[in-house]
């Protein structure tokens, strides 16, 4: 898995761990198969990433879902799956990919994560009328990092990608 | 406990759970690479979409067939 990193920093595209992995930095373990990364690039640009990894990874194009398009790499070794999350530039996009820390993974080693604030938005936005276990995993993320984070930058974003009443949900629900 | 000591824990789960599938592959008895292939992935990732596991397990079998890919690694399997 460290060559998924390696290889997006040897294209030159920036990337931060989100979902499951990046929860379970942030105290929620979860059993997941599937590694979620978003990465700066333009979806239209895809095939970088097929010829950076083609030799060890089937390339799934993206998929697109309006605010974001996902496409996905698949180790041709070991069956793992990396779900690469291409967002539409500007906004939280932006000021998620410029938040993003450098943390030490365990397994991955040295690798750019979502801060707890970004992890709740991108769990709040995923949620919406879909995932009752994203939300509980936002209650818990809130919970168990409830003085670290920043409530004006969660409150402002949350009310930009209209996910406030999700938010003020999983917060109470603490 | 530490975030490196969860997202190793984290990483433990995971290697447990792929160890159940893979028991589970051999105990559903001998299979051609590209099924095993499917069986494994469908387990692993059953919210993907009926359309995705086309697409993907087709790319692993176009893989196979041009002897680029021999299967997937059984976990504990030393690299060839």
């Amino acid at each position: 898995m460290r060559e998924v990193f390696d290889a997006l920093e040897t294209l030159g595209i920036a990337y931060f761990l989100t979902g499951s992995e990046a929860a379970s930095l942030y105290g929620v373990l979860r059993q997941s198969f599937d590694t979620d990364i978003v990465i700066d690039l333009d979806p239209t640009d895809f095939g970088r990433i097929d010829r950076g990894f083609a030799n060890r990874y089937v390339v799934k194009d993206p998929v697109d879902y309006g605010d974001y398009a996902m496409g996905s790499v698949i180790s041709m070794e070991s069956a793992a799956k990396v779900d690469l999350i291409m967002r539409r530039p500007g906004g939280w996009a932006d000021s998620s990919m410029s938040r993003r820390r450098m943390y030490h993974h365990a397994t991955f080693g040295a690798v750019w994560v979502a801060t707890v604030e970004d992890l709740i938005l991108a769990k709040l936005v995923w949620s919406e009328g879909r995932s009752e276990l994203q939300l509980r995993d936002c209650a818990a993320l809130i919970r168990l990092n409830r003085d670290a984070i920043d409530w004006a930058y969660l409150q402002r974003w949350a009310a930009s990608l209209r996910v406030e009443g999700l938010l003020v949900q999983a917060r109470d629900a603490t | 406990m530490s975030p490196e000591r969860r997202s190793a824990t984290s990483s433990e789960l995971r290697e447990r759970g792929l160890l159940l599938v893979w028991q589970q592959a051999d105990a559903a008895g001998p299979m051609p690479e590209v099924e095993r292939a499917e069986f494994i992935l469908r387990r692993l990732y059953p919210e993907m979409s009926e359309a995705w596991f086309v697409d993907v397990v087709g790319k692993f079998a176009a893989r196979y067939s041009a002897g680029t890919w021999q299967g997937f690694q059984r976990p504990g399997q030393p690299k060839d």
